[in-house]
């Protein structure tokens, strides 16, 4: 890949072709639970933002900067209404209009001109998505990991300090289970899969298996997000949807939706918030691989790839197909997007049904499903 | 000195004129105590790489980046053959071949298309030394400090937060040490000496003759390392070689090696591993001239003169011929490199001499002003 593709497809700001193409989609910014009375900064796609819950419950998302001198409104106080800049208490209604100068003159023709950003918002299990792409804003896909009821739902966020592209390369590339997490899937340790990559209209279905009867089913949501089936050992198996976010070029932002049964016990969601990490510093065990804890494993080696990878200096061979077929799915959305067309795995019409995935292992002879 | 040049003399990465030169020699990378069943990643002249102990006990330097996919050979397993990619479990032997590609078909050509770089090293006095350059290798000189039986040692490194050059100029700058370290040296404080010098073959031989007879003599061994004797106040003499290591442009890890001449053994080694620090960062002292600890001294001068000095700002006096002569040393290696020669002090032959004697020593040790006997190696 020349250095130019590489930028193109990497990079995600506002005006990037990728970041034109990336601001299509709906992304996950945040928890209900932890977006109550204060406004929390988010920042996603390069853009800094602010959310904030009015009293009402109406959720705003607009820039963070003020437009008066820059104060952050992270600092803001929620009224009935919007949210007022700590500064000099200028306020920003969830729509981005200000409602409030109280240092100008009564009347003043600046309040009409002073408008941020505002996107639209929307809530479901338990997590808050955005949309930062033009209008008309396209449906949420119903993947089955945010609709199914009757669930015990675990959600979660962790940074990765590198670019999105790594992150989702890795969830199109089955082979890396045999070696990276060869500690936690010893049945597929070192061993060469036959891996089937089919592109469908959300992204690519992987099935993979290798030769004494160990294999699994999983699949990539395009542009970046993951459905697999987790059977770590040491982790009680579920269900996973692993939503990435490009944060801005050099920092991603991993929601993680774990499924298990409720057994007829209703819906449950658990708020893990959070999990703030350092670029270089990683769980470490002495498990007889890598030493690399679970949880850091892919995390660990996709940062060690750079902060953006350099992919003109890469050897591919033919176990990488599933890397390269994302990858021309990528170059393709971008000439979409640059075409006036949609990307793929926009979703127009609304819908009732949910999106399923058949996501599972098999171990020993026998299909491991939650 | 224009900008042109000081960056011609100062940036060591590949393909730089300095980074070439630089190249010809042999430099400590890591301590061997250090490296052992697992991966240990590391930076010389710009490059990252990684090393890691093969069965055979040897130390392999290998490319840091996997050439798949570009992940980090840190989290690597040493195997008995080699050093295996955590990512889709690549392996490389120790001379840089491909040995495994799990994922691909067993009869892939890409294993033989694949070759990741690969340096020698070699062990000696508890370091590991790497050497980047072309073919043929040339020896490590047998400096005495590495090579002689008879002494115990103590390994120790620190990090400056500056380029090597700063660092390896202090050792042609005789006259630093009555001003910047005037609180560890009392007896020679603000006291102008008279510098001798003496060309070797790897370098300058330094003698300081001060007032009432007080005498310091240090080796410059090029291009960037000091054998002297340390003999501050409090502190009992002690033997040393400081062999200043160029991480990459902008950071140099200096590797000391401390030695107590013995008749007898058992001798000892002892690797205390390496110290980090933050650039520019002390805890000041009292002590009536910069307040700088005696052992952060040298690190925080040269930190303060930028990360790469700006050399086309300075004033140089007469007092500085070292620093002149040792540009030139450096300007006339550079220039042998680029016309395909050898630069200053590379050899490919031992002489039939056990190891090179450095006479270091000095005088004054104590406070005293009472010369007792040199002190030498």
């Amino acid at each position: 890949m020349s250095p130019e593709e590489n930028e193109r497809l990497t990079r995600v700001g506002p005006g990037t072709p990728g970041g034109n193409m990336m601001r299509r989609y709906w992304w996950p910014i945040g928890f209900t639970e932890l977006v109550t009375d204060k406004p929390f900064p988010v920042r996603i796609l390069g853009e800094d933002l602010v959310l904030f819950r009015e009293p009402g419950g109406t959720l705003g998302l607009i820039d963070k900067h003020c437009p008066h001198r820059g104060a952050s409104l992270e600092f803001g106080r929620i009224e009935e209404g919007g949210l007022r800049c700590c500064y000099h208490g200028w306020k920003f209604s969830a729509d981005g209009r200000c409602c409030d100068m109280p240092a100008e003159s009564p009347g003043s023709p600046l309040m009409a001109e002073a408008r941020l950003s505002a996107y639209k918002t929307q809530e479901v299990a338990g997590l808050i998505f955005a949309y930062l792409g033009p209008d008309p804003a396209p449906q949420l896909p119903r993947y089955d990991n945010l609709y199914r009821t009757d669930c015990i739902r675990r959600i979660g966020a962790s940074f990765e300090y590198c670019n999105w592209m790594q992150r989702a390369e890795n969830a199109v590339d089955q082979m890396h289970s045999i070696a990276l997490h060869a500690a936690v899937y010893p049945q597929f340790a070192l061993k060469r899969p036959d891996v089937d990559w089919q592109q469908t209209d959300y992204g690519v279905r992987a099935a993979f298996q290798i030769p004494d009867g160990a294999a699994k089913v999983s699949h990539f949501i395009f542009p970046s997000h993951s459905r697999y089936f987790g059977a770590r050992i040491g982790d009680e198996a579920s269900h996973n949807c692993n939503l990435r976010v490009p944060v801005d070029d050099e920092t991603t932002l991993t929601f993680f939706i774990r499924l298990r049964e409720a057994h007829g016990k209703g819906d449950q969601v658990i708020t893990a918030g959070y999990r703030d990490v350092v670029r270089g510093e990683y769980d470490r065990t002495a498990d007889g691989w890598w030493d690399l804890g679970s949880r850091d494993q892919d995390r660990a080696c996709q940062e060690s790839q750079g902060l953006i990878a350099d992919r003109s200096r890469e050897t591919l061979g033919t176990s990488d197909r599933g890397v390269i077929m994302f990858r021309r799915m990528l170059g393709d959305a971008i000439d979409s997007v640059e075409r006036g067309e949609d990307p793929p795995g926009i979703v127009r019409e609304p819908r009732d049904d949910m999106m399923t995935f058949d996501a599972h292992k098999v171990r020993d002879g026998e299909v491991i499903e939650a | 000195m224009k900008p042109q040049e000081n960056e011609r003399l100062s940036r060591v990465g590949p393909g730089t004129p300095g980074g070439e030169m630089l190249r010809r020699y042999w430099w400590p990378i890591w301590f061997s105590e250090l490296v052992t069943d697992k991966p240990v990643p590391v930076r010389l002249l710009g490059e990252d790489l990684v090393l890691f102990r093969d069965a055979s006990g040897k130390v392999a330097i290998l490319d840091k980046r996997c050439p798949h996919r570009g992940a980090s050979l840190e989290f690597g397993r040493v195997e008995e053959d080699g050093l295996r990619c955590c990512y889709h479990g690549w392996k490389f032997a120790a001379d840089g071949r491909c040995i495994d590609m799990p994922a691909e078909p067993a009869d892939t050509p890409l294993k033989d298309e694949v070759r990741q770089t690969a340096y020698e090293t070699f062990e000696t006095a508890g370091l590991v030394f790497a050497y980047l350059g072309p073919d043929p290798v040339p020896l490590l000189p047998k400096f005495d400090l590495l090579f002689r039986k008879d002494c115990h040692r103590v390994l120790y490194s620190k990090e400056e937060h500056c380029n090597w050059l700063q660092r390896a100029e202090n050792g042609y700058d005789p006259h630093h040490l009555m001003a910047l370290h005037a609180p560890g040296y009392p007896q020679i404080a603000l006291q102008p000496a008279k510098i001798t010098w003496e060309k070797t073959l790897y370098g300058y031989r330094t003698q300081m003759d001060y007032p009432d007879g007080l005498v310091n003599v240090t080796q410059q061994v090029f291009p960037s390392h000091t054998r002297r004797l340390a003999a501050r106040v409090g502190n009992a003499p002690k033997h040393y070689f400081n062999l200043r290591v160029p991480v990459d442009d902008e950071l140099t890890i200096t590797f000391f090696l401390q030695a107590e001449i013995a008749e007898k053994g058992p001798y000892r080694l002892e690797t205390r591993g390496h110290a980090s620090s933050d650039r520019l960062e002390f805890d000041p002292i009292d002590d009536g001239w910069w307040g700088i600890p005696s052992h952060e001294q040298d690190r925080i001068a040269q930190e303060s003169q930028g990360v790469i000095a700006d050399r086309s700002r300075e004033f140089l006096g007469t007092s500085d011929e070292g620093i002149v002569m040792f540009r030139r040393l450096l300007t006339d290696s550079i220039k042998a490199v680029e016309e395909g020669k050898d630069p200053f002090g590379v050899i490919r032959e031992h002489g039939m001499e056990d190891y090179i004697r450095l006479d270091a020593g000095k005088n004054f040790s104590d406070g005293t002003l009472k010369p007792p006997d040199i002190i030498n190696a």
